[in-house]
């Protein structure tokens, strides 16, 4: 990770003999920002308000009418909001940044309509039907959009449709099956990110992309473990360590291989947590609660240690 | 090429950039940035060993409860006293991140034993929470880590919050966003003179003022959310007046880099800022958040501009909640702010834009 400027003046201020004034000279000319940021940041600010109230405003005005539009008129209007925007994002092409934030909108027009459907004709559907709708119409402009940034949503809209589907029909399946499958699921994306080495189809997935994929796949899969082992070890808990015995060896080698103690640190803090619980589940003593304590702070302090020493041989290798 | 020698290469750039030569010591300069490669490894071990921090001190205090170990008040406070200066002084003789779950852990122990030596004492709360609120003061002025600053810092900030919640005196609400209105314009403000103050203050620097810009958006919470704290109707201006009033101080300290220079000048800009401002007198928690998001952007502090950002938009979403007016005209009010904005904007883009470019 890069200092920057302001911690190299920091540790210059620390071993020079610069006096407030020469280091607030020195501030004002590296890091403080300079009238060409404001005007830009006085524009954006501007334009953001603006598009925002304007936008909301538009919003509470139909909320508040809604009832009283006919139902043509209210399919009218978000389906038309939907073609606007497909077509628009057509229409500009040449500026990325809004092709892509047209298709996002579309792609949320798209959740829309089906609630608005839903919601007149009483269709009576399940939750999942209606997300699982939401995610297929959608999948064309997440396909077409190569945002990172609507992935990730639409990854959210998967694990939703799925989560909805297994809490209305999946009543009688062991607990354990949905953390299971939703593990398996997000852990696939974050496999087939890091084997491309984050770039799929031309388009770099920024880090805190796939960072976030991360946290919540390690994230469900700890719940699922942690809850299997307060509540009963059900028929599927066994899937639960499988997955964890092949996800985390991979994540510490990918963290080893490019060069990033985050997927490592992830792992360990996974792993922490889940001998807690079981030890907690062992016993809940007070001999328990001073091994647990001491075992909680050798370990991160190892993991720490270790870690630590890997970025300085990587540092310096 | 390593990242250390990268980090140096760009301080001794800047170093000759600014013509300091013979005024730094390279080589204690190359020495700490080499050094803090471990700092910078960054947020991933930071939030690993608070996280392991906390678990392992609740767990810590599960043992102290449940074995009878700690049932006097004398071993209570012994033991807390100890805890919170032996981690201080553990963090003196060796201030890396690898310890540092194990420092946390007995800092926030050491302060839950205290608090409950007052509580087997039967301690008026009110005294108890001052106390902490002192212990908490001393152990900031004799730390120098990162972490152990932070927590001091938000332990009496906290307490300050607690004893007038305690004390049900409400209206000291505003006397809380005030101290720390005035704390943060004095931090961000005086940045360079306090890392010239030497080292143990310039490294306490950046947690104490994370910690301002948190205190600030908890307090205008409260004011904005005054179910909670019922301060009296009549003391809202307090609060309003010290948002406002920090405004215009940034604003008048930005005049002479836009070239408002003249005293005319600088007296139409604050009276059009002022202008802009008043209609928000209400709700000074929007001005407040206002106030965070400028002093970041200001100095480049991305941490305040984000939490000011995201404090702006909960304080919004939240004053449009609380307005006593239909959805409709609700509506009609955001339409013609958000018009008002796209005008202004429409208005000056051209003229901004032309600006950007140096």
């Amino acid at each position: 990770m890069n200092s920057t400027p302001r911690q190299l003046i920091q540790a210059i201020g620390r071993h020079s003999d610069l006096g407030s004034d020469e280091l607030e000279r020195l501030m004002q000319a590296e890091v403080y920002r300079r009238p060409p940021q404001w005007y830009r940041f006085i524009r954006l600010a501007l334009l953001a308000l603006g598009a925002g109230f304007l936008l909301a405003g538009v919003v509470f005005f139909f909320a508040y009418n809604w009832d009283g539009l006919h139902k043509f008129a209210k399919l009218g209007i978000v389906g038309g909001l939907l073609a606007a925007s497909v077509i628009g994002s057509l229409l500009v092409k040449s500026q990325p940044l809004l092709h892509k934030a047209l298709l996002f909108a579309a792609s949320l027009l798209t959740g829309v309509l089906f609630a608005v459907f839903g919601q007149i004709y009483q269709t009576g559907a399940n939750a999942f039907d209606f997300f699982l709708a939401w995610t297929v119409f959608c999948f064309l402009w997440v396909w077409v959009s190569g945002f990172p940034p609507l992935w990730l949503a639409f990854l959210v809209l998967v694990n939703i449709t799925f989560g909805a589907y297994a809490d209305q029909m999946g009543r009688l399946w062991p607990k354990s099956v949905p953390f299971a499958v939703l593990t398996a699921l997000n852990a696939a994306v974050l496999v087939v990110t890091y084997a491309r080495r984050n770039v799929i189809s031309g388009v770099t997935v920024p880090e805190w992309v796939t960072h976030t994929v991360a946290i919540g796949t390690v994230s469900i899969l700890t719940a699922g473990i942690v809850g299997g082992i307060l509540d009963s070890y059900d028929a599927a808990f066994p899937w639960l360590l499988a997955l964890a015995v092949v996800l985390f060896p991979w994540a510490v080698y990918q963290g080893i291989r490019s060069r990033s103690i985050f997927l490592p640190a992830l792992v360990s803090l996974s792993l922490v947590v889940i001998t807690t619980t079981y030890l907690i589940k062992l016993s809940q003593g007070y001999f328990m609660s001073l091994f647990i304590s001491l075992f909680v702070m050798g370990s991160i302090t190892l993991v720490t240690f270790l870690l630590l020493s890997l970025q300085k041989k990587w540092n310096h290798a | 090429m390593p990242e250390n020698q990268g980090a140096f290469s760009r301080a001794e750039a800047l170093i000759e950039r600014n013509g300091l030569g013979d005024r730094v010591d390279r080589e204690a300069v190359r020495r700490e940035l080499q050094m803090s490669d471990a700092g910078k490894t960054g947020l991933t071990l930071k939030i690993l060993s608070v996280v392991g921090g906390l678990i392992a001190s609740s767990t810590l205090s599960g043992f102290f409860l449940s074995s009878g170990l700690m049932e006097t008040a004398p071993a209570l406070f012994l033991s807390g006293l100890l805890f919170v200066f032996g981690a201080i002084h553990l963090n003196r003789k060796a201030d890396n991140l690898v310890l540092d779950t194990f420092t946390i852990s007995i800092f926030l122990l050491g302060f839950l034993h205290l608090a409950m030596t007052m509580n087997k004492l039967e301690w008026e709360l009110d005294r108890a929470i001052l106390m902490i609120g002192c212990i908490a003061l001393v152990a900031l002025s004799l730390t120098k880590g990162y972490m152990l600053s932070f927590f001091s810092t938000l332990i009496a900030s906290a307490s300050i919050l607690l004893f007038i919640a305690h004390r049900k005196w409400y209206d000291g609400i505003h006397a809380y966003v005030v101290l720390w209105v005035c704390l943060s314009l004095w931090l961000y403000y005086n940045e360079s003179r306090v890392m010239s103050w030497g080292d143990r203050f310039s490294r306490q620097y950046p947690p104490v003022r994370i910690v301002a810009v948190l205190s600030l958006i908890v307090a205008l919470f409260f004011v904005c959310n005054n179910r909670i704290m019922a301060y009296g109707k009549g003391t809202l201006w307090i609060t309003s007046l010290a948002t406002t009033a920090g405004i215009l101080y940034v604003v008048h300290g930005l005049a002479p880099l836009f070239g408002f220079r003249s005293l005319y000048d600088r007296l139409t800009l604050m009276a059009g800022t002022l202008l802009l401002m008043l209609p928000l007198w209400l709700a000074p928690a929007l001005t407040g958040s206002v106030l965070i998001v400028l002093l970041g952007f200001r100095t480049a502090d991305r941490t305040a501009f984000s939490l000011g950002i995201l404090a702006f938009l909960y304080f919004t979403v939240q004053y449009y909640y609380d307005l006593d007016i239909t959805l409709l005209d609700k509506s009609y009010v955001m339409m013609s702010t958000g018009a008002l904005f796209m005008a202004l904007f429409l208005l000056s883009h051209r003229k901004l834009k032309s600006l950007e470019t140096p």
